[in-house]
């Protein structure tokens, strides 16, 4: 059972962490330097209790990358840039680094991203959300290996009643 | 559970930042217009269970050995 050491005193930031993670069946160590940690004050989306992570680059999935769960360590999320699925997104956003999470499928060509709520990280690189678009045209399970094809939402029709005006 | 009545073009307040506005009743349906700070999340219930169930089946990606063909596809496009 991997588990979460703090290196140093001190809660959230600030703090080193060693963890050991899974990658292809094999536990690997891993620490997470302090600059490193994003927190995520709302969690992930019915997985509130994530609130720390950090994104690793890793050559074995590029261009993908592993957003890890640093309070489970168990936990990874291969995400990838959202406009490598789809090179028209362009979410009305105010800003920040965009990542889509994927969905392992099997087969594996089958593996789906989720455009309709990608996680954003600051531009600081410290503080990261994921946010649930009102554009309800972006797809929770965008195929990946359809490129070219125009995914459809997987929402129901009333989705697009849904629009939220600003005052 | 609070139960209130009321009619189009009247709201409830939850604290002092979330207004909900019943805007129309037609039949069966009722549009609702809500104020609330961006920071706060309003979901239509199913799509958070869906949302809910997207994350959950996202976490844990350990049968990665399979990659392969997702990733080259991928990789021809960066």
């Amino acid at each position: 059972m991997p588990s979460v050491s703090p290196l140093s005193e001190g809660e959230g930031e600030g703090q080193a962490h060693q963890i050991e993670v899974t990658r292809f069946g094999q536990p690997e160590p891993l620490k997470v330097a302090p600059e490193d940690v994003l927190t995520f004050p709302e969690g992930l989306v019915g997985l509130d209790h994530l609130r720390l992570f950090v994104l690793l680059d890793d050559e074995r999935v590029t261009p993908c990358r592993w957003l890890q769960s640093i309070d489970e360590p168990d936990l990874s999320f291969l995400v990838v840039d959202p406009r490598l699925v789809d090179p028209s997104y362009a979410p009305d956003l105010p800003g920040g680094e965009l990542w889509s999470i994927i969905s392992l499928r099997q087969p594996p060509e089958q593996s789906t991203a989720n455009l309709l709520a990608p996680v954003v990280i600051d531009a600081l690189g410290r503080t990261g959300r994921q946010v649930v678009l009102r554009d309800l045209g972006y797809s929770l399970r965008h195929p990946i290996s359809s490129l070219g094809d125009d995914a459809v939402a997987a929402d129901s029709p009333e989705a697009a009643d849904d629009a939220r005006t600003s005052a | 559970m609070l139960v209130l009545q009321r009619r189009a073009g009247q709201s409830i307040k939850i604290g002092d930042a979330i207004e909900v506005v019943v805007l129309e009743v037609s039949g069966e349906h009722v549009r609702l217009g809500i104020e609330a700070p961006r920071d706060i999340r309003v979901l239509r219930h199913e799509l958070l269970e869906e949302l809910t169930q997207e994350n959950r089946q996202a976490a844990l990606p350990s049968d990665s050995g399979t990659l392969g063909p997702l990733l080259g596809s991928l990789r021809r496009r960066s």
